[in-house]
């Protein structure tokens, strides 16, 4: 049986090849050195490690925009508990606690009917208030004996067995296929009997889980909390996933792989910028007008694909229901 | 001979590679109803949709009222007067059903930009009292609304364009029997004005009794067009599919048979729907069905036992454990099935392919430790419901989208009787899909039945209710009516009366 590829799939991956290309010739080769390919890898691991946790939830058809904010804020206040009982206990306070903000917002998704978007938007806002609040009467400094945590090896192992556990939680366990198939269509799990709240639970404590492991590892690069600990985290895992393929509405064009080509994107766009010199200033804007056209390619061409496909339902078109 | 309003000449469409029509002529006169019939998948909701102008044709010419006519979209068709309701449902969830209704042509409404919405709902008024429509709520959301309420507010849609010709796609599938009454008087209505009705049923019975000539398609191509009164059902029927069906149909034997031992049981069960205390008990391997008008809250009686609502009083116990069911999950791990009425909107994961639509309620027994899912698994699964239930398609990664009507409810039922069952909720299982494959359902049903599974039938069909069942459980007003047996002799006239 061959299998046919959808134009959808492919962009992602021609768009990320023309970037590092583009980079490199307007770098002159730079951005491929040794020295500048480490330090990409070192770029990309927070947002990897953070959609890992995010691309459950947006499966599910729901999005998390509050990992930046509460794993800054829970590692902070871990900081704070592990500098006065011992710096072991940074890490798991970090993820008991961005787990229990992740239980809240699931929670009240799924309990209360809250939009996903609303209730972590207003959690970012309120996490980011806390930290600063927090940081306004002491300076938070990452607890010593934790320097291992801050190498690149270190990093890497991470990345690496994140990604493989990941995988087969996402792509392999019947989990996984009821996030999918939740986001596809939720009255359907329903009504054949599934529990969807647990699941849909679940899956935000899954996106605290990977919040707190990326809160952890970035305060001990950085060496201390800060009100900028994490920024944009969110927006950048946002991206990752929209760059790589994933549709909004969740459902089975959630793919693992899809996540790790739009990090790899979004971080080659933000380093080669940096590389290129172009000054702060005026890289978020390049960055920001690069992403719409990126996007706007996605969608069109995804559009045209729609449009050649057969589809011999009588009703496609009109199936305007949600 | 009276005007021919409609004039179809040489109409062809083609969906790729699939040629859904090929070159079909027909004539349409005022006053007249004409029937389609065909089989799933031979071309009838594609030729009315290239006539309401939601496809656009490959080639040929229509004309209406002598002029020629090539719809652009729908409102287009509209402003023609021809208005279609679509097999499917086309409402948008979050509006309230009066602007379902003028969706598209709300400008003559609207003010400043904002839309006047107490003249949406005294205009759909006016069109309820035009043609002598029962009341309705205009102000619910779409999404509030059942498949019933839902068809109706499409009804009014489309009666709101003034149509000379409505276009009327499996309609009546979807209504109980009193409203099923309100189109046919409309119909009449229309015969009587000298407007026309085109429509599609796989109710043949139905069919016969309201059309005055029925054109028969297959595969996409206009085999004949006969005068109603002429010809008999099984005559209809060998045209339809084009040889002999000598399929067995409904059960033929005339007593209750089945076991004493009691399987599932409803113990004074009220909800908050208007369901109000309503006791049966299911023995191993009955078919009981529930038979009602709209708001006789049988479908309810399928959601209450599976779990999916919440009674506010009286249980739910499946035996012989005498295990009290109060959710879903707990339903499915019992080995309960329940089959949804709305296929496309609730059972069915439209978006996926059949293999992930079909393992669905088995993936608790195919998942393996920390709950692998073996891909090779789910696809013998998948295979295996494919051939057990004929489901017709290119393989199992084939997409739910691509699939016609009778071939999703294969799916649909087939992925749940591929388990081991000891009850099976079916909602409305015949819903949409044509003679042929209602047959192989009922066979599957009987087959159930054999094997011991405890069936709960819920259906708008009185004449599948007996059909098969062993029991018919007549409710009206939420609450059972009368419970009749077969061995009594089932009279549809009976049963009527009960429900209304």
């Amino acid at each position: 049986m061959t299998k046919k590829v959808k134009l959808l799939d492919i962009i992602p991956i021609v768009i990320l090849l023309v970037l590092v290309a583009a980079f490199a010739i307007l770098s002159k080769g730079t951005t491929l050195s040794g020295y500048n390919l480490s330090n990409m890898m070192v770029q990309v691991v927070p947002v990897i490690i953070g959609s890992l946790g995010v691309i459950f939830v947006v499966s599910l058809g729901g999005t998390d925009i509050s990992i930046g904010a509460s794993a800054a804020m829970c590692s902070t206040v871990a900081a704070l508990v592990a500098g006065r009982f011992g710096s072991w206990l940074l890490l798991p306070v970090t993820l008991i606690l961005t787990m229990a903000v992740g239980l809240c917002v699931g929670l009240l998704v799924s309990k209360c009917r809250v939009s996903s978007f609303m209730t972590t938007l207003a959690l970012l806002i309120a996490c980011r208030g806390f930290l600063n609040f927090l940081l306004s009467s002491q300076v938070v400094y990452t607890p010593s004996g934790l320097e291992f945590m801050s190498s690149t090896g270190f990093a890497v192992t991470l990345l690496v067995v994140a990604i493989v556990v990941i995988f087969f939680v996402f792509e392999k366990t019947k989990f996984g296929y009821y996030c999918k198939c939740i986001g596809e269509n939720e009255r359907t799990v329903r009504s054949v009997g599934i529990n969807v709240d647990r699941i849909r639970i679940t899956c935000f404590v899954l996106s605290g889980l990977f919040a707190g492991i990326v809160g952890v590892t970035q305060m001990c690069r950085v060496g201390g909390s800060s009100q900028t600990l994490c920024n944009m985290l969110e927006m950048r895992v946002q991206m990752a996933i929209f760059l790589g393929g994933i549709l909004t509405t969740g459902g089975f064009s959630a793919k693992l792989y899809k996540v790790i080509i739009g990090s790899i994107t979004i971080t080659v766009i933000e380093n080669g910028l940096t590389i290129c010199r172009a000054s702060s200033a005026v890289s978020e804007a390049v960055e920001g007008i690069l992403l719409v056209i990126i996007l706007c390619t996605t969608i069109y061409f995804n559009n045209v694909s729609e449009k050649h496909t057969v589809r011999l339902s009588t009703n496609s078109t009109m199936d305007v229901e949600a | 001979m009276k005007d021919v309003i409609l004039k179809i000449e040489n109409l062809d469409k083609s969906f790729g590679i699939t040629h859904a029509n090929k070159n079909i002529s027909l004539e349409l006169r005022r006053g007249e109803v004409r029937g389609l019939a065909g089989e799933n998948g031979s071309g009838k909701s594609t030729l009315l949709s290239q006539i309401a102008g939601i496809y656009a044709s490959d080639s040929g010419t229509m004309y209406k009222d002598r002029k020629p006519y090539s719809p652009k979209s729908p409102i287009d068709a509209n402003t023609h007067k021809i208005a279609m309701i679509v097999q499917e449902l086309g409402l948008v969830g979050n509006l309230p059903a009066s602007v379902n209704i003028f969706l598209g042509k709300t400008g003559q409404y609207t003010r400043g930009g904002m839309i006047s919405l107490k003249k949406l709902y005294g205009e759909a008024q006016k069109v309820l009292e035009r043609w002598e429509l029962p009341p309705m709520n205009f102000k619910r959301k779409a999404s509030a609304m059942n498949v019933e309420q839902r068809k109706m507010i499409e009804l009014v849609r489309a009666l709101s364009a003034d149509p000379d010709i409505l276009i009327l796609d499996e309609v009546t599938q979807s209504l109980s029997h009193d409203n099923r009454e309100v189109i046919y008087k409309l119909i009449q209505k229309f015969k009587e004005e000298g407007r026309s009705v085109i429509l599609i049923s796989h109710d043949l019975e139905e069919t016969l009794k309201i059309t005055d000539t029925i054109s028969i398609l297959r595969d996409g191509e206009l085999i004949d067009t006969v005068v109603s009164s002429q010809i008999s059902e099984d005559d209809l029927k060998r045209k339809m599919v084009g040889r002999e069906l000598n399929e067995e149909y409904y059960r033929v034997d005339m007593e209750e048979q089945y076991e004493d031992e009691v399987i599932l049981s409803l113990k004074d069960i009220s909800s908050a729907t208007g369901v109000s205390n309503v006791s049966v008990e299911v023995h191993k391997g009955e078919i009981m069905a529930f038979c009602g008008l709209s708001d006789s809250g049988i479908h309810d009686i399928g959601q209450l036992a599976y779990g999916l609502m919440k009674p506010t009083k009286g249980e739910v116990y499946l035996h012989p454990d005498g295990m009290r069911i109060t959710s879903p999950a707990e339903a499915l791990k019992h080995r309960m099935a329940y089959v949804p009425k709305d296929r496309d909107g609730e059972a069915l994961l439209m978006g996926s392919h059949i293999m992930n639509n079909t393992v669905l309620p088995s993936t608790e027994g195919l998942a393996g430790r920390l709950g692998y899912l073996s891909t090779a698994k789910m696809k013998a699964l998948a295979e295996e419901a494919r051939e057990l239930f004929k489901i017709k398609c290119t393989g199992v990664m084939q997409n739910m989208g691509a699939l016609s009507g009778g071939n999703k409810q294969k799916v649909n039922l087939g992925r749940w009787m591929v388990k081991d069952l000891q009850v099976m909720i079916v909602d409305c299982p015949t819903r949409g899909v044509d003679v042929g494959v209602k047959a192989y359902i009922y066979q599957c049903l009987k087959e159930a039945k054999r094997k011991g599974i405890a069936i709960l039938m819920i259906t708008d069909e009185l004449s599948e209710a007996i059909g098969m069942a062993d029991h018919i459980v007549v409710m009206k007003n939420g609450s059972v009516e009368k419970k009749i047996g077969r061995s009594v002799g089932f009279r549809e006239e009976e049963i009527i009366e009960v429900m209304v």
